[in-house]
């Protein structure tokens, strides 16, 4: 796996970070309002 | 791993203000009360933060490159704008009203106030309007200088707005703990605007520089270079940019980021090669020697400095050259053992700059449309030109410099990729964030 990250292009990397991104501060939402 | 500290750090400076409200607490409400409300800190906490990434700190995008800092500001602008889009239509079925005696914290009811939420409704309405008109700059064609004009009061007027909003109509901002980490966060944002267009321009004043020469490299390419006045100039590396400033106020936004194409060790004196692009770069031949210049940089992590690779290849299209002329320059002039090659890209053979200098090295050009009589490579740079130029154990051991247009790298890159090239064997920096 960080093989496969390692010897991802730059803006591949760029557009996972991102959407990994997105997809914590939403589930982060969702523990905020769930508590 | 730099990337990985860049997206942990800002996840942590995102997120603090809603754990922070987490941790504050107040009566339960229901799921989607807090879900807006979570949105809304959410947004804020982004929108403070986009300015510390909007492309000056070094600090922040070292090691990421600032071309990465800046596409990640723009992307996360959009999420952030979803965001605070959304807050405000969550509320449904929530009790609203003016401010009622049992529940003077607004924990169970939204406020109708309108001084409490005129600051917000401003907001909701400017930060769609700055976000589209980055997005659309280019489209829009109005002047760079403009643009960063509109963007900076824009963005600094939402923080104002929001930070109100959310001290006088929050749930959570309205307690004292979360009222000062909001302070302090806005300090922080307009702070950083403070650096940029004060400090910095006050540290530039100080340091002037003059224009030396300025020379017509090809029909629409210029050669820029300017010299110390009374100091002993800037620290740089090969391949690093600076933002220039030529002929203005040290205060003025009217400043351009422009690589540069001198090598460090050719002394203070540094060169820009620069292409009439935009408003400035076409009003380059009324710029006469002697004319006052303010340097703010260098930026950038195109550099090959302490690299252990064997060979470097530099790959560039158009004005892309400027950094990887830096750095073939540097290498030269140090006497670095390192084997070089170069691919440079044009459309047409008027475009090549630096023809002498560059037939001295081992030099491939390419031209998209060839004049009848051109002997060399022809078309764009792409994966065959590379298996041309480089042959199986030099993908794998060099160094990869790409500087052009994104297209070019993105294709170049993902060949390297595909041949073995490892992924922190190729440096590359955009120019063009879009």
């Amino acid at each position: 796996m960080a093989n496969r990250l390692q010897q991802m292009s730059l803006r591949k990397r760029f557009t996972l970070a991102i959407w990994t991104l997105n997809a914590v501060l939403v589930l982060l939402l969702l523990a905020f309002a769930l508590r | 791993m730099k990337q990985f500290v860049f997206i942990t750090v800002y996840l942590v400076a995102v997120t603090l203000p809603l754990i922070l409200s987490w941790i504050v607490g107040g009566p339960p409400r229901s799921f989607w009360q807090e879900f807006a409300s979570g949105l809304g800190i959410l947004a804020f906490s982004m929108i403070l933060i986009e300015f510390v990434l909007s492309g000056r700190f070094k600090s922040v995008s070292n090691g990421i490159g600032m071309d990465v800092t800046m596409r990640f500001h723009q992307f996360m602008a959009r999420t952030a704008l979803v965001f605070a889009l959304l807050h405000p239509l969550l509320y449904q079925a929530t009790p609203v009203g003016g401010q009622r005696p049992w529940d003077i914290s607004r924990q169970l009811t939204i406020t109708t106030d309108f001084s409490d939420l005129v600051s917000g409704i401003a907001a909701y309405l400017l930060l769609p309007s700055l976000v589209l008109l980055a997005i659309g700059r280019t489209q829009l064609d109005y002047k760079y200088e403009t643009w960063r004009l509109i963007h900076g009061v824009g963005a600094l007027m939402i923080a104002l707005l929001l930070l109100h909003h959310t001290i006088y109509a929050g749930r959570y901002g309205g307690q004292a703990v979360m009222m000062w980490f909001w302070l302090a966060m806005t300090g922080v944002a307009v702070g950083s605007l403070l650096y940029v267009y004060l400090l910095v321009p006050i540290l530039d004043k100080a340091r002037p520089w003059r224009v030396k020469t300025i020379t017509r490299l090809t029909p629409k390419q210029w050669e820029v270079t300017v010299v110390p006045d009374g100091h002993a100039g800037l620290s740089y590396k090969a391949g690093q940019f600076v933002w220039l400033n030529l002929g203005h106020s040290s205060f003025s936004i009217r400043e351009n980021p422009f690589s540069i194409s001198s090598a460090p060790a050719a002394g203070p004196q540094m060169s820009f090669m620069i292409k009439e692009l935009g408003d400035f770069t076409r009003t380059l031949d009324q710029i006469k020697p002697g004319t006052r210049a303010y340097l703010d940089g260098p930026y950038g992590h195109l550099c090959v400095d302490g690299r252990t690779e064997p060979g470097v290849a530099l790959i560039a299209g158009g004005v892309g050259l400027a950094p990887l002329l830096g750095i073939l320059r540097q290498l030269r002039l140090t006497g670095d053992p390192r084997a070089v090659k170069v691919i440079y890209g044009n459309r047409t053979d008027k475009q090549i700059a630096y023809r002498a200098e560059l037939d001295a090295e081992d030099v491939t050009y390419v031209l998209s449309e060839p004049p009848a009589d051109w002997c060399g490579e022809t078309g764009f740079i792409d994966g065959p030109l590379i298996d041309r130029v480089f042959p199986d154990e030099e993908c794998r051991d060099w160094i990869f410099v790409l500087c052009g247009p994104a297209i070019m790298m993105d294709i170049v890159e993902d060949h390297l990729l595909d041949r073995g090239t490892p992924a922190d064997h190729i440096l590359s920096e955009r120019f063009d964030y879009g």
